[in-house]
Protein backbone atom coordinates (compact mmCIF):
# COMPACT_ATOMS: atom_id res chain seq x y z
CA UNK A 1 0.00 0.00 0.00
CA UNK A 2 2.43 2.72 1.26
CA UNK A 3 4.86 1.37 -1.99
CA UNK A 4 2.12 2.38 -4.34
CA UNK A 5 1.24 5.73 -2.95
CA UNK A 6 4.80 6.48 -2.23
CA UNK A 7 5.34 6.09 -6.38
CA UNK A 8 2.35 7.28 -7.47
CA UNK A 9 3.15 11.06 -6.40
CA UNK A 10 6.64 10.81 -4.24
CA UNK A 11 7.05 14.56 -3.85
CA UNK A 12 3.78 15.32 -1.70
CA UNK A 13 3.83 12.02 -0.17
CA UNK A 14 7.59 12.18 1.01
CA UNK A 15 7.38 16.19 1.77
CA UNK A 16 4.38 15.49 4.02
CA UNK A 17 5.76 12.41 5.37
CA UNK A 18 8.85 14.24 6.78
CA UNK A 19 6.44 17.23 8.56
CA UNK A 20 4.54 14.61 9.84
CA UNK A 21 8.02 13.13 11.46
CA UNK A 22 9.23 16.37 12.36
CA UNK A 23 5.41 17.21 14.15
CA UNK A 24 4.55 14.10 15.88
CA UNK A 25 8.13 14.18 17.52
CA UNK A 26 7.78 17.85 18.59
CA UNK A 27 4.89 16.59 20.08
CA UNK A 28 6.18 13.66 21.88
CA UNK A 29 8.96 15.85 22.84
CA UNK A 30 6.72 17.98 24.83
CA UNK A 31 4.71 15.25 26.47
CA UNK A 32 7.70 13.78 28.00
CA UNK A 33 8.29 17.93 29.26
CA UNK A 34 11.92 17.82 27.18
CA UNK A 35 13.58 14.66 28.36
CA UNK A 36 16.80 14.41 26.76
CA UNK A 37 16.64 11.12 25.20
CA UNK A 38 13.42 12.09 23.71
CA UNK A 39 15.38 14.06 20.87
CA UNK A 40 13.28 15.31 17.86
CA UNK A 41 15.82 15.10 15.51
CA UNK A 42 16.74 11.86 16.49
CA UNK A 43 13.14 10.21 16.22
CA UNK A 44 12.53 11.86 12.80
CA UNK A 45 15.06 10.53 11.12
CA UNK A 46 14.50 7.28 12.72
CA UNK A 47 10.82 7.15 11.24
CA UNK A 48 11.43 8.39 8.01
CA UNK A 49 14.50 5.77 7.96
CA UNK A 50 11.84 3.03 9.02
CA UNK A 51 9.46 4.41 6.16
CA UNK A 52 11.66 4.23 3.24
CA UNK A 53 12.58 0.74 4.14
CA UNK A 54 9.20 -0.39 4.32
CA UNK A 55 8.16 1.91 1.54
CA UNK A 56 10.91 -0.21 -1.42
CA UNK A 57 11.78 2.94 -2.38
CA UNK A 58 15.26 4.29 -2.44
CA UNK A 59 16.87 6.78 -0.18
CA UNK A 60 17.83 8.40 -3.25
CA UNK A 61 14.08 8.22 -4.55
CA UNK A 62 13.28 9.48 -1.14
CA UNK A 63 15.87 13.15 -1.33
CA UNK A 64 14.73 13.51 -4.91
CA UNK A 65 11.25 13.65 -3.12
CA UNK A 66 12.26 16.18 -0.53
CA UNK A 67 14.82 18.40 -2.01
CA UNK A 68 12.10 21.16 -1.64
CA UNK A 69 13.02 20.47 2.52
CA UNK A 70 16.46 20.33 1.80
CA UNK A 71 16.60 24.10 0.21
CA UNK A 72 15.62 25.44 3.49
CA UNK A 73 18.89 24.85 5.37
CA UNK A 74 20.61 27.90 3.12
CA UNK A 75 17.94 30.41 4.38
CA UNK A 76 17.80 28.76 7.56
CA UNK A 77 21.66 29.09 8.30
CA UNK A 78 21.82 32.80 6.89
CA UNK A 79 18.54 33.42 9.28
CA UNK A 80 21.17 32.50 12.22
CA UNK A 81 22.48 35.89 11.19
CA UNK A 82 19.32 37.64 13.35
CA UNK A 83 19.95 36.28 17.04
CA UNK A 84 23.70 37.24 16.63
CA UNK A 85 22.84 40.76 15.79
CA UNK A 86 20.42 41.06 18.87
CA UNK A 87 23.20 39.69 21.31
CA UNK A 88 25.50 41.72 19.58
CA UNK A 89 26.32 43.95 22.37
CA UNK A 90 26.62 40.91 24.70
CA UNK A 91 29.00 38.90 22.23
CA UNK A 92 31.65 42.45 22.08
CA UNK A 93 31.82 42.26 25.66
CA UNK A 94 32.47 38.22 25.43
CA UNK A 95 34.99 38.51 22.76
CA UNK A 96 38.25 37.27 24.39
CA UNK A 97 36.52 34.02 26.04
CA UNK A 98 34.93 33.42 22.61
CA UNK A 99 38.67 33.43 21.63
CA UNK A 100 40.25 31.12 23.69
CA UNK A 101 37.31 28.74 23.71
CA UNK A 102 37.40 29.08 19.98
CA UNK A 103 41.22 28.22 19.85
CA UNK A 104 40.82 25.43 22.50
CA UNK A 105 37.72 23.84 20.99
CA UNK A 106 38.82 23.84 17.87
CA UNK A 107 42.12 21.86 18.43
CA UNK A 108 40.43 19.76 20.65
CA UNK A 109 37.57 18.44 18.24
CA UNK A 110 40.24 17.87 15.49
CA UNK A 111 43.00 16.31 17.68
CA UNK A 112 40.84 14.03 19.79
CA UNK A 113 38.91 12.64 16.71
CA UNK A 114 42.27 11.92 15.29
CA UNK A 115 43.63 10.48 18.17
CA UNK A 116 40.91 7.96 19.24
CA UNK A 117 40.26 6.94 15.90
CA UNK A 118 43.44 6.14 15.13
CA UNK A 119 43.75 4.63 18.71
CA UNK A 120 40.89 2.22 18.18
CA UNK A 121 42.69 1.39 14.13
CA UNK A 122 40.40 3.38 12.20
CA UNK A 123 41.30 2.28 8.06
CA UNK A 124 42.43 5.98 6.45
CA UNK A 125 39.66 6.53 4.67
CA UNK A 126 37.52 6.95 8.05
CA UNK A 127 40.20 9.09 9.70
CA UNK A 128 39.97 11.71 7.16
CA UNK A 129 36.42 11.64 6.94
CA UNK A 130 35.36 12.24 10.91
CA UNK A 131 38.17 15.37 11.32
CA UNK A 132 35.63 17.75 10.36
CA UNK A 133 32.73 16.03 12.48
CA UNK A 134 32.34 19.51 14.57
CA UNK A 135 31.09 21.59 11.79
CA UNK A 136 27.88 22.24 10.06
CA UNK A 137 27.01 19.69 7.74
CA UNK A 138 27.36 21.80 4.03
CA UNK A 139 31.05 23.00 5.65
CA UNK A 140 32.17 19.40 6.71
CA UNK A 141 31.24 17.41 3.29
CA UNK A 142 33.50 19.77 1.76
CA UNK A 143 36.04 19.63 4.30
CA UNK A 144 35.63 15.91 4.42
CA UNK A 145 36.48 14.87 0.27
CA UNK A 146 39.01 18.08 0.11
CA UNK A 147 40.78 15.85 2.80
CA UNK A 148 40.73 12.90 1.55
CA UNK A 149 37.97 11.32 3.14
CA UNK A 150 34.43 10.50 1.76
CA UNK A 151 31.20 13.30 1.86
CA UNK A 152 28.60 10.62 2.90
CA UNK A 153 31.14 9.44 5.99
CA UNK A 154 31.61 12.90 6.95
CA UNK A 155 28.00 13.52 6.90
CA UNK A 156 27.61 10.66 9.42
CA UNK A 157 29.94 11.65 11.30
CA UNK A 158 28.16 15.44 11.92
CA UNK A 159 25.30 13.38 12.47
CA UNK A 160 26.57 11.35 15.14
CA UNK A 161 28.32 14.79 16.55
CA UNK A 162 25.05 16.23 16.43
CA UNK A 163 23.28 13.95 18.76
CA UNK A 164 25.63 13.46 20.98
CA UNK A 165 25.75 17.20 21.48
CA UNK A 166 22.28 17.73 21.52
CA UNK A 167 22.24 15.16 24.40
CA UNK A 168 25.09 16.36 26.29
CA UNK A 169 24.56 19.90 26.20
CA UNK A 170 21.71 19.88 28.56
CA UNK A 171 23.88 18.02 31.12
CA UNK A 172 27.12 20.37 30.27
CA UNK A 173 26.92 22.55 33.74
CA UNK A 174 26.71 19.88 36.20
CA UNK A 175 29.41 18.14 34.51
CA UNK A 176 31.77 21.35 34.48
CA UNK A 177 30.31 22.99 37.03
CA UNK A 178 29.54 26.25 35.58
CA UNK A 179 26.29 27.33 34.67
CA UNK A 180 26.91 30.10 32.65
CA UNK A 181 24.54 30.06 29.71
CA UNK A 182 26.87 32.17 27.50
CA UNK A 183 29.57 29.22 27.86
CA UNK A 184 26.92 26.06 27.77
CA UNK A 185 25.55 27.68 24.26
CA UNK A 186 29.26 28.29 22.66
CA UNK A 187 30.13 24.63 23.54
CA UNK A 188 26.86 23.43 21.93
CA UNK A 189 27.18 25.25 18.57
CA UNK A 190 30.94 24.77 18.43
CA UNK A 191 30.84 20.86 18.99
CA UNK A 192 27.35 20.10 17.49
CA UNK A 193 26.40 22.34 15.08
CA UNK A 194 22.65 22.70 14.03
CA UNK A 195 21.62 20.24 16.62
CA UNK A 196 23.46 21.96 19.37
CA UNK A 197 22.31 25.44 18.19
CA UNK A 198 18.95 23.69 18.36
CA UNK A 199 19.32 22.75 22.28
CA UNK A 200 20.85 25.90 22.94
CA UNK A 201 17.96 27.84 22.04
CA UNK A 202 16.21 25.70 24.30
CA UNK A 203 17.96 26.53 27.28
CA UNK A 204 17.21 30.75 26.36
CA UNK A 205 17.90 33.13 23.64
CA UNK A 206 21.42 34.09 24.86
CA UNK A 207 22.62 30.42 24.58
CA UNK A 208 21.32 30.39 21.62
CA UNK A 209 23.16 33.58 19.77
CA UNK A 210 26.42 32.14 21.62
CA UNK A 211 25.62 28.44 19.98
CA UNK A 212 25.30 29.89 16.18
CA UNK A 213 28.59 32.14 16.55
CA UNK A 214 30.46 28.75 18.16
CA UNK A 215 28.78 27.49 14.97
CA UNK A 216 30.02 29.96 12.81
CA UNK A 217 33.68 30.13 14.50
CA UNK A 218 34.35 26.88 14.71
CA UNK A 219 33.59 26.18 10.34
CA UNK A 220 35.83 29.22 9.81
CA UNK A 221 38.56 27.91 12.04
CA UNK A 222 38.48 23.81 11.37
CA UNK A 223 38.32 25.32 7.94
CA UNK A 224 41.86 27.27 8.88
CA UNK A 225 43.45 24.20 10.57
CA UNK A 226 42.38 21.38 8.07
CA UNK A 227 44.14 23.31 5.25
CA UNK A 228 47.05 24.05 6.97
CA UNK A 229 47.32 20.26 8.21
CA UNK A 230 46.80 19.08 4.42
CA UNK A 231 49.27 21.31 3.78
CA UNK A 232 51.89 20.04 6.10
CA UNK A 233 50.94 16.52 5.35
CA UNK A 234 51.38 17.46 1.39
CA UNK A 235 55.08 17.64 2.48
CA UNK B 1 11.98 34.21 19.81
CA UNK B 2 9.24 32.60 21.88
CA UNK B 3 6.61 34.14 20.39
CA UNK B 4 5.11 33.47 16.97
CA UNK B 5 4.35 36.88 16.22
CA UNK B 6 6.21 39.04 13.54
CA UNK B 7 8.23 41.16 15.19
CA UNK B 8 7.00 45.02 14.06
CA UNK B 9 9.37 48.05 14.33
CA UNK B 10 8.27 49.75 17.17
CA UNK B 11 4.96 51.98 16.32
CA UNK B 12 4.34 51.11 13.05
CA UNK B 13 0.72 49.74 12.11
CA UNK B 14 0.50 45.55 11.87
CA UNK B 15 -1.81 44.70 9.21
CA UNK B 16 -2.11 41.80 7.47
CA UNK B 17 -0.48 42.71 3.48
CA UNK B 18 1.64 44.36 5.45
CA UNK B 19 3.04 41.61 6.97
CA UNK B 20 2.48 39.13 4.13
CA UNK B 21 5.29 41.37 1.78
CA UNK B 22 7.24 41.78 4.28
CA UNK B 23 7.81 38.09 4.75
CA UNK B 24 8.41 37.66 0.73
CA UNK B 25 11.08 40.82 1.43
CA UNK B 26 12.60 39.04 4.12
CA UNK B 27 12.90 35.57 2.04
CA UNK B 28 14.49 37.33 -0.77
CA UNK B 29 16.97 38.97 1.13
CA UNK B 30 17.81 35.77 3.62
CA UNK B 31 18.24 33.87 -0.37
CA UNK B 32 20.01 36.71 -1.50
CA UNK B 33 22.34 36.98 1.45
CA UNK B 34 22.88 33.27 0.64
CA UNK B 35 23.26 33.58 -3.01
CA UNK B 36 25.84 36.10 -2.55
CA UNK B 37 28.07 34.92 -0.18
CA UNK B 38 28.37 31.66 -2.03
CA UNK B 39 29.39 33.77 -5.46
CA UNK B 40 31.30 35.50 -3.60
CA UNK B 41 33.56 32.73 -1.47
CA UNK B 42 33.99 31.18 -5.12
CA UNK B 43 34.51 34.07 -7.61
CA UNK B 44 37.12 35.43 -5.07
CA UNK B 45 38.66 31.43 -3.91
CA UNK B 46 37.94 32.70 -0.16
CA UNK B 47 39.00 29.84 2.36
CA UNK B 48 35.61 30.59 4.31
CA UNK B 49 32.38 28.53 3.31
CA UNK B 50 29.65 30.74 1.44
CA UNK B 51 27.14 30.10 3.89
CA UNK B 52 29.42 31.88 6.95
CA UNK B 53 29.71 34.80 4.16
CA UNK B 54 25.55 34.66 3.80
CA UNK B 55 25.72 35.12 7.45
CA UNK B 56 27.66 38.28 7.34
CA UNK B 57 26.24 39.69 4.32
CA UNK B 58 22.52 39.42 6.24
CA UNK B 59 24.34 40.97 9.43
CA UNK B 60 24.76 44.28 7.27
CA UNK B 61 21.86 43.95 6.22
CA UNK B 62 19.56 43.83 9.31
CA UNK B 63 20.95 47.54 9.48
CA UNK B 64 19.10 48.85 7.06
CA UNK B 65 15.70 50.01 6.92
CA UNK B 66 14.76 47.36 4.33
CA UNK B 67 16.54 45.02 6.53
CA UNK B 68 13.65 44.60 9.11
CA UNK B 69 11.78 41.96 6.94
CA UNK B 70 14.78 39.76 8.14
CA UNK B 71 13.41 38.75 11.33
CA UNK B 72 9.86 38.14 10.06
CA UNK B 73 10.94 35.83 7.50
CA UNK B 74 13.47 34.36 9.49
CA UNK B 75 11.75 33.48 13.08
CA UNK B 76 9.98 30.38 11.57
CA UNK B 77 12.99 29.15 10.12
CA UNK B 78 15.02 28.97 13.21
CA UNK B 79 12.29 27.35 15.21
CA UNK B 80 12.22 24.71 12.83
CA UNK B 81 15.84 24.33 11.34
CA UNK B 82 16.45 20.73 12.47
CA UNK B 83 12.89 20.06 10.30
CA UNK B 84 15.06 21.04 7.35
CA UNK B 85 18.33 18.40 8.50
CA UNK B 86 16.19 15.84 8.42
CA UNK B 87 16.41 14.39 4.63
CA UNK B 88 19.86 14.50 4.84
CA UNK B 89 19.96 12.85 8.12
CA UNK B 90 18.05 9.96 6.34
CA UNK B 91 21.15 9.26 4.30
CA UNK B 92 22.48 7.24 7.19
CA UNK B 93 20.65 4.62 5.54
CA UNK B 94 23.11 4.38 2.87
CA UNK B 95 25.84 3.92 5.43
CA UNK B 96 24.74 0.80 6.79
CA UNK B 97 28.25 -0.90 5.03
CA UNK B 98 30.50 1.16 6.35
CA UNK B 99 28.85 1.19 9.67
CA UNK B 100 28.60 -3.08 9.71
CA UNK B 101 32.49 -2.68 9.06
CA UNK B 102 33.74 0.31 11.74
CA UNK B 103 30.80 1.54 13.01
CA UNK B 104 31.61 0.90 16.40
CA UNK B 105 34.93 2.49 15.92
CA UNK B 106 32.97 5.35 14.07
CA UNK B 107 30.67 5.98 16.63
CA UNK B 108 33.39 5.25 19.98
CA UNK B 109 35.53 8.36 17.98
CA UNK B 110 32.86 10.72 17.42
CA UNK B 111 30.80 10.75 20.59
CA UNK B 112 33.96 9.97 23.06
CA UNK B 113 35.77 13.39 20.12
CA UNK B 114 32.48 15.14 21.08
CA UNK B 115 32.33 14.93 24.51
CA UNK B 116 35.71 16.17 25.43
CA UNK B 117 35.51 18.90 22.36
CA UNK B 118 32.64 20.39 24.29
CA UNK B 119 33.52 19.76 27.85
CA UNK B 120 36.81 21.53 26.99
CA UNK B 121 35.02 24.82 25.24
CA UNK B 122 32.96 24.80 27.99
CA UNK B 123 35.38 25.17 30.71
CA UNK B 124 37.71 27.39 28.78
CA UNK B 125 35.13 30.06 27.90
CA UNK B 126 33.56 30.14 31.86
CA UNK B 127 37.14 29.90 33.15
CA UNK B 128 38.14 32.94 30.72
CA UNK B 129 35.03 34.71 31.65
CA UNK B 130 35.27 34.55 35.10
CA UNK B 131 38.41 35.74 34.59
CA UNK B 132 37.99 39.14 32.83
CA UNK B 133 34.69 39.73 34.98
CA UNK B 134 37.09 39.28 37.77
CA UNK B 135 39.58 42.17 36.00
CA UNK B 136 36.83 44.44 35.54
CA UNK B 137 35.95 44.50 38.95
Amino acid sequence: MTAAIAALTPAPFWILMTLVAWRAALHLQQLARGHMLVNPIVLSIMAIIGLIMVSGQTYADYARATYPITVWIGPATVSLAIPIHTHLALIRRAWLPIAAALVVGSSVAIASGWGIARMLGASPGLLLSILPKSVTAPVAMVLGEQMGGSAALAMTAVLIAGITGSMLAPLLPAMTRCTDSRATGFAAGLGAHNFGIAKALAIDDRAGAFAILGMACNALMTAQILLLVSIMMAR
Amino acid sequence: MDDHEPARPSGAPTNLVGTGSDVVTGLCLLFGAQWAGDALARLFGLPIPGTIVGIGLALVLVGFPMGRSLPIAARPLLHNLPLFLVPIGASLINQAEILRHEGFVLLLAVIGSTVLTMAATHVTFAVTMRWIEGQRR
